[in-house]
This record gives structure tokens, C-alpha cells and sequence, in this order.
């Protein structure tokens, strides 16, 4: 089982990485609906999450300027980052900071859980 | 002359000199003169080869020739460089400065001798009489104006090209002198001449701006100097004025429109309309000035007339088809005054959108070319305007066709994951999810399809905008709004909409284009959606209004509905912006789209409350759009 923290502003996103996700067997053990919301509510967990899904385009701060601030603060520089944005022209600048997977918009969620999946396998 | 020069390249080098030559052979006989002798001492070429060269002299200076022609027969060289006069065919002296210099003609020993008129210069030394007769001879044909004052200021000659120009006659200006002309801004300058002449230091250059017989400024550059008696005790200023307003006038126009080619440089239109004005109105000696565009007065100098209607004035202007208006008479409707107006049609897009005008209280203060020129600068100010206001305007427009392909990829994007993803799992899930999560996700499909609509008929919309500012024109209001109201009755029902329609106009037009139903559409339809009761009470006032001089039809939808928050209300009219929420929410965005509309026929949209104070009991939608 494979513990995964959401960061997306949208509703509908969030339900259905909920609901597929979980599908595979994996846990959702938190979510939020922007970066600075998401650095919040990682920092006050006891154990970091396995894989953290980080949209790229959100209000208040993005998916770029989360991850800059994980790396810079050294939270959850374990967990595994799977960047998500349906512009491909930030896959370099996000490889560079370390991510893990990059998905582009859209996507399948099965195939998204599975691919979670594969990668603690 | 009975013999020609052998070489014709000789006789073209000579007759192209600005100096008269004549080649004197056998110390009396003329073998050749140029073309400049003939010009300058009148003598036609069939007198010359009869003459001989004592036949040109002053009779007091033959005895002068002759001493030289002695010298020279003596094998000596008289001095190379003297001073003599030469008779003008007319009978008139002529002063010349003569140089001669022995040369070979034909293969013959000969004499050159060159000559240059000098007879202004002694001039300083006649009476004041006779000085009048010979300037009134030099500058009989000339462009330049002659003015010759005493030592007390008092006018002793003006000649005739100066007269013409400020339109008096000599007697009436014999008594006067300079300042009585002199405009104001050129006080200081004369003055300061003055001074610098008694000091002995006279300016030689400088510009004044004399005001001819009708009240207009004149600008000349003069060029003055000091007439001295034959004690060498000063006689009387003199000074040559060149007429140079319409070249003044022609380079301000240059550099006014140089300076203003960049409209981006300043911070709004009024700003960069009222310098231009400002500068406009220097030219021109000025005091009135107005510049209307796109239906809004951008700049105003000078109190108008109460029925001053620049409205009105564009109209006429479209209608007659006229470029330019000079009007010199009947123009006190502009202002109280005026006396004289010049009007120039402005054209934006190849149509007539506005005028920019410029009068003063001075009768018949334009002449003919300032009308020219005044038209001309109207036009490439326009010009310079348009395109640059059309290369920002096309930069926005580029930036936010580009915000608004990003919405769609990204909004889409996310919409098509969302529904492949819930379809995917209803697939997944056909055999064993129960009924309510299948509900759940169908219910969520259909709500990101429904945000993905209301995207796809946003931007639909706001391409329709782009083109509405070209379809303005003036429409009538009334079957306009009442189409919107009927049409709204109609997609509401069951529920029902009482309307109650105040106009004390019957017959009311505004300038607007085809998208105008649509704003009112959107505006009920908001009012229906913030009423929770059944049936929706909405009152409909219009009433004219006059904002700045700009006439505006104003249009209150009052509801009786929930209200919106004071918060809140700005946010309707907010741009577009990449995850904007109310895609996701649904709401608003009919308004917004008013808001875009409305603002391609320089109107407006506000919110107030029905009730001060207090949100919840209803909203005022108060919409403003030119009147036609």
C-alpha cells in the first residue's frame, strides 16, 4: 500500500484521484488545494507520504514553486513526486528539481495507479 | 564687340558668374561681356557692341579711368582693386568694386575687368529722402519687408511688400513705429534690441511677431543694423523682415507630431490629447480648442457654448462629407466670442470619429494655408494615434487571445481527465460499485462537460466582441430592450417576470452595435438568478445624463432579489484569468461579457444596492452607453 498526499485546485481532480487511486489499494492520506496549503499540511505530518502528486498550475503558489520550496526546506525529500501539468514545457526545469514521474494532461487514472504501483514494486 | 571669344567652354564659365566681366581690348574697345553685365547694368548686347568703355562710366570717373589707361600705355600696373561708377542703362549710379587684371584675348594683350554692384553701401551716408528712393528701388520686387525707423522709434520708410503683409497702408503706419505692432510675446525681444543698438552692440538677428491690421500674429526674423550720417553719427535703425510664420507654423506642426508620435509614451489618451492640444493652440495663436474622438471629449481648453453639442458637430460633419470647416462667421455657438473656428474631421478605422477644433475671439484669425496645415496635422495626428493605439490594443488583444487558448488547454485538458477518469472507473466498476457512486460520478462527468460549454461559449462570445466596435452606429433603445425582456420572459418560464419600464423619452437612440441586446439579456437574466422567489419583480428606468459634457442614455435594472455581496461585486467585471472560477461556478460570467461589451461603445456597467447599505434587499444594474 502505497501512501499518497494530493495537491490540486481542482475539486473534481482531487474526487477522482481519490476514487481511482484507491481502487489499486493505495492511501490517500492527505490532500490540499494549493502549494503553500500543501508545504503546510506535509510539514505537520509524523511520517511523510510515499508519493506526493503535484499539479503544476494552481493559484497562491505552483506546482514548480511547491517543489522548489520542499527541496529548499528539505520536506518529504524521500517521498517520490509525480509532477502533473498539461504543459510539456516545464518537464525540464521540474526533472531538475528531482521529480520522480512526469504526467502530462490527460491522463488514466488506472493507469496512473498502476503506475504507482509499479514504482514500489 | 566684333570679336568673339575662340573657346566656347570660355564664354559659358564666364556668362555663368555672378560677377558682370568685360574683356576690354586697345584700352577703350569691349570685345566681350557676360551675361551678368547685361543682367545687372540693363544694357541689351546690341548697346554694348556699340559702347565704348567710357560710354558705361560716371562722368566724375572718367578722368579716373583715363589716369589708369595712362599707366598703362606707360607699361606700369595701375592698382589692381578700386572703386567706380558705372552708369545703369536707366540713368541710375551704380557703385561697383572693380578688379582688372591683364590677359591674353584672341592671342591679343587685353584687360578683364570684373565688377560687383555695391550701391546699397553708400546708402548710409545720404539723406533720409534719398534713402527711401533707393530702398523703395532695391526692394521693389522683393519677398523680404523693409522698415527704416528714426532715432525716436518713429516708422521714416516701410516698403511695399510689409505693408501688404499687415495689411496697412504707409500713411497709416508713417506715425507709428515697431511696437505698436509688436505682440506681446515679442516685447522683450524688440526691447532688448533696442538697448543692444544704443549700447553699440545691436543685435543683427532675431524673431518678432508683429499683429497685422486684422489681429493676427505675424513671425519675422529681422535682420537689423545702424544708418549713420556723414558725420558718422547714428541716422536711423534699419531692419529687413523676412516673413516666416508660415514656415514657423509648418516646422511646430513637424515637431508637435514628432513629439506625439508615440501615444505609449503617455499615461492616458486625455493626457497625450490635452499636451497635443495645448501645443496645437500655441501654434495657431489660439485660446479655444477641443478634441472629441470616439465619442468622448479627450480634451478642452476654453469655456464652450451651453448648446454645444460635439455629438451634433460630428454628425454634421459625416453628413456634409467634409474633411475641414473654416468658419469665419456665425460661429458664437462654439463659445460666447468666437470669431473664428476651424473645425477638422478626424477619421478612425476610414470613418469619421471625431473632430479636433481650435478657435479664438480674433475675426478672420486663419488664413487660407492655416486651414491647410491645421488639416493636415489633424489627419496625421489621427494617424499617428490610430497606429499606435492599434499596435497596443493588437498587443493586449494578443496577450489575452493568448490567456484565453491557455484556459481553454488547460481547463480542457483537466475537464477531459476528469471525465476520462469517471468513465473509467464506472467501467471499471460496472459489476460491483453500487448505484449511488455510479449516480455520483455521472453527476460530476455532467458537471465538467457543463463548465467545458460555458468555456467554449465564452470565448465564442468574446470573439463576436473583437468586432463589435466596428458595427457601432446609432440604434434605437427601446425595441432593442424590449426584445431582451421578452426573450427573457420566455427562457424563464414558468416563473414570471414583472417588468415595469420607465422612459419619459418615446424615442430614444444610443450608439451601439449588435451584441447590445445581449448585454441586457445578460443583465436580466443575472436579476432572475439572484431572485429566490418564484415570481421576479424587476424595474426598468432610463434617463439621460450628462458625464463630463458626453451625453449617455442610462439604463437602472432594479431587483428584488438576494443581492450580491459589496465584496463581490467587483469581481463580475474582472478579465478573465487562467483557472478563473467562475467557469467552475457558472455564474457571472454573462456580465463579464456585458461588462467586454459595453466597453467597445465607451460605456459602462456598475452594481449599487437598491437598498443603501444593506446587500440583501436587491441590486441596481446600472448600465451607460453613448446616446446616438
Amino acid at each position: 500500500m502505497v501512501s499518497i498526499f494530493i495537491i490540486d485546485d481542482e475539486e473534481a481532480i482531487r474526487y477522482l484521484y481519490q476514487e481511482g487511486l484507491t481502487i489499486e489499494g493505495h492511501q490517500i492520506i492527505g490532500n490540499a488545494q494549493n502549494g503553500q496549503q500543501a508545504i503546510e499540511n506535509i510539514e505537520r505530518m509524523k511520517s511523510y507520504p510515499d508519493v506526493i502528486i503535484l499539479d503544476h498550475r494552481m493559484p497562491i503558489k505552483n506546482g514548480i514553486e511547491t517543489l522548489k520550496e520542499l527541496r529548499k526546506n528539505k520536506i518529504a525529500s524521500k517521498s517520490k513526486i509525480l509532477f502533473v501539468t498539461a504543459d510539456p514545457t516545464i518537464r525540464e526545469e521540474a526533472s531538475n528539481l528531482g521529480v520522480s514521474l512526469f504526467i502530462q494532461k490527460p491522463f488514466s487514472i488506472l493507469k496512473l495507479a498502476k503506475l504507482i504501483t509499479n514504482l514500489f514494486s | 564687340m566684333s570679336e568673339k571669344p575662340s573657346i566656347s567652354s570660355f564664354e559659358a564659365l564666364f556668362d555663368a558668374n555672378p560677377l558682370s566681366m568685360i574683356i576690354v581690348q586697345d584700352l577703350t574697345k569691349i570685345v566681350y561681356c557676360n551675361k551678368t553685365f547685361i543682367d545687372v547694368f540693363g544694357y541689351s548686347l546690341e548697346d554694348v557692341q556699340k559702347m565704348e568703355i567710357l560710354d558705361f562710366v560716371h562722368k566724375d570717373d572718367i578722368i579716373l579711368i583715363k589716369d589708369r589707361q595712362k599707366i598703362l600705355l606707360e607699361g606700369g600696373e595701375p592698382e589692381r582693386r578700386f572703386t567706380m561708377r558705372f552708369i545703369h542703362k536707366d540713368g541710375s549710379i551704380m557703385l561697383t568694386q572693380v578688379t582688372g587684371d591683364n590677359i591674353i584675348f584672341n592671342g591679343k594683350p587685353a584687360r578683364i575687368i570684373i565688377s560687383a554692384n555695391i550701391s546699397a553701401e553708400p546708402l548710409i551716408n545720404q539723406s533720409p529722402e534719398l534713402v527711401n528712393a533707393l530702398l523703395d528701388a532695391l526692394t521693389h520686387h522683393t519677398e523680404l519687408g523693409f522698415w527704416v525707423d528714426d532715432l525716436d522709434d518713429h516708422t521714416m520708410y516701410i516698403n511695399d511688400r510689409l505693408c501688404e503683409v499687415l495689411g496697412y497702408t504707409f500713411d497709416e503706419i508713417k506715425d507709428k513705429s515697431v511696437t505698436d505692432f509688436l505682440h506681446p510675446v515679442s516685447q522683450e525681444t524688440y526691447h532688448q534690441s533696442i538697448e543692444n543698438r544704443k549700447e553699440g552692440t545691436p543685435t543683427s538677428s532675431y524673431e518678432l511677431v508683429l499683429i497685422d491690421r486684422l489681429g493676427r500674429p505675424n513671425t519675422f526674423r529681422v535682420i537689423g543694423s545702424t544708418l549713420y550720417d556723414s558725420n558718422s553719427q547714428p541716422m536711423a535703425s534699419v531692419g529687413f523682415f523676412a516673413n516666416i510664420e508660415p514656415m514657423k507654423k509648418l516646422s511646430a506642426i513637424v515637431s508637435t507630431l514628432n513629439k506625439y508620435a508615440l501615444y505609449s509614451r503617455y499615461k492616458d489618451l486625455s493626457t497625450f490629447w490635452n499636451k497635443v492640444l495645448d501645443d496645437i493652440l500655441g501654434i495657431f495663436y489660439s485660446d479655444h480648442g477641443m478634441v472629441f474622438l470616439d465619442s468622448e471629449i479627450l480634451a478642452k481648453k476654453g469655456e464652450f457654448g451651453f448648446n454645444f453639442s460635439p455629438t451634433e458637430i460630428l454628425e454634421d460633419l459625416t453628413k456634409k462629407g467634409d474633411i475641414v470647416s473654416y468658419i469665419d462667421t456665425d460661429c458664437s455657438h462654439f463659445f460666447d466670442s468666437a470669431q473664428s473656428v476651424i473645425l477638422a474631421t478626424m477619421f478612425l478605422n476610414q470613418q469619421p470619429a471625431g473632430f479636433i477644433l481650435i478657435g479664438s475671439e480674433i475675426d478672420n484669425l486663419y488664413l487660407p494655408q492655416d486651414v491647410d496645415l491645421f488639416m493636415t496635422f489633424a489627419n496625421q495626428i489621427t494617424m499617428n494615434y490610430e497606429h499606435h493605439f492599434l499596435y497596443i490594443e493588437s498587443e493586449e488583444e494578443r496577450e489575452y487571445v493568448s490567456i484565453l487558448l491557455d484556459i481553454l488547454s488547460h481547463d480542457f485538458l483537466n475537464a477531459n481527465t476528469s471525465v476520462h477518469g469517471y468513465l473509467e472507473l464506472l467501467d471499471q466498476g460496472l459489476d460491483t460499485q453500487n448505484i449511488d457512486k455510479f449516480k455520483e460520478f455521472l453527476s460530476r462527468s455532467i458537471n465538467v462537460v457543463e463548465r467545458s460549454e460555458r468555456i467554449l461559449q465564452t470565448v465564442q462570445q468574446l470573439t463576436k466582441i473583437q468586432k463589435e466596435r466596428k458595427a457601432k452606429r446609432t440604434l434605437p433603445l427601446r425595441p432593442i430592450l424590449e426584445n431582451a425582456i421578452e426573450l427573457q420572459k420566455t427562457m424563464f418560464y414558468p416563473r414570471k417576470i414583472d417588468v415595469t419600464f420607465e422612459c419619459p423619452k418615446k424615442k430614444v437612440n444610443v450608439i451601439a452595435g449588435d451584441l447590445l441586446q445581449n448585454v441586457f439579456e445578460n443583465v436580466i437574466n443575472n436579476a432572475v438568478k439572484y431572485t429566490e422567489e418564484q415570481d421576479v419583480k424587476l424595474d426598468i428606468k432610463c434617463v439621460s445624463v450628462e458625464i463630463e459634457e458626453l451625453k449617455l442614455i442610462e439604463i437602472r435594472f432594479t431587483d428584488y432579489g438576494m443581492g450580491i455581496p459589496d465584496d463581490i461585486k467587483p469581481r463580475f467585471f474582472k478579465r478573465l484569468t487562467r483557472g478563473d472560477h467562475r467557469f467552475q461556478e457558472g455564474s457571472g460570467l454573462g456580465l463579464y461579457l456585458a461588462s467586454v461589451i459595453l466597453d467597445t461603445y465607451n460605456g459602462e456597467i456598475r452594481f449599487s444596492n437598491r437598498v443603501p447599505d444593506d446587500h440583501k434587499k436587491g441590486t441596481v444594474v446600472i448600465v451607460q452607453i453613448p446616446e446616438g
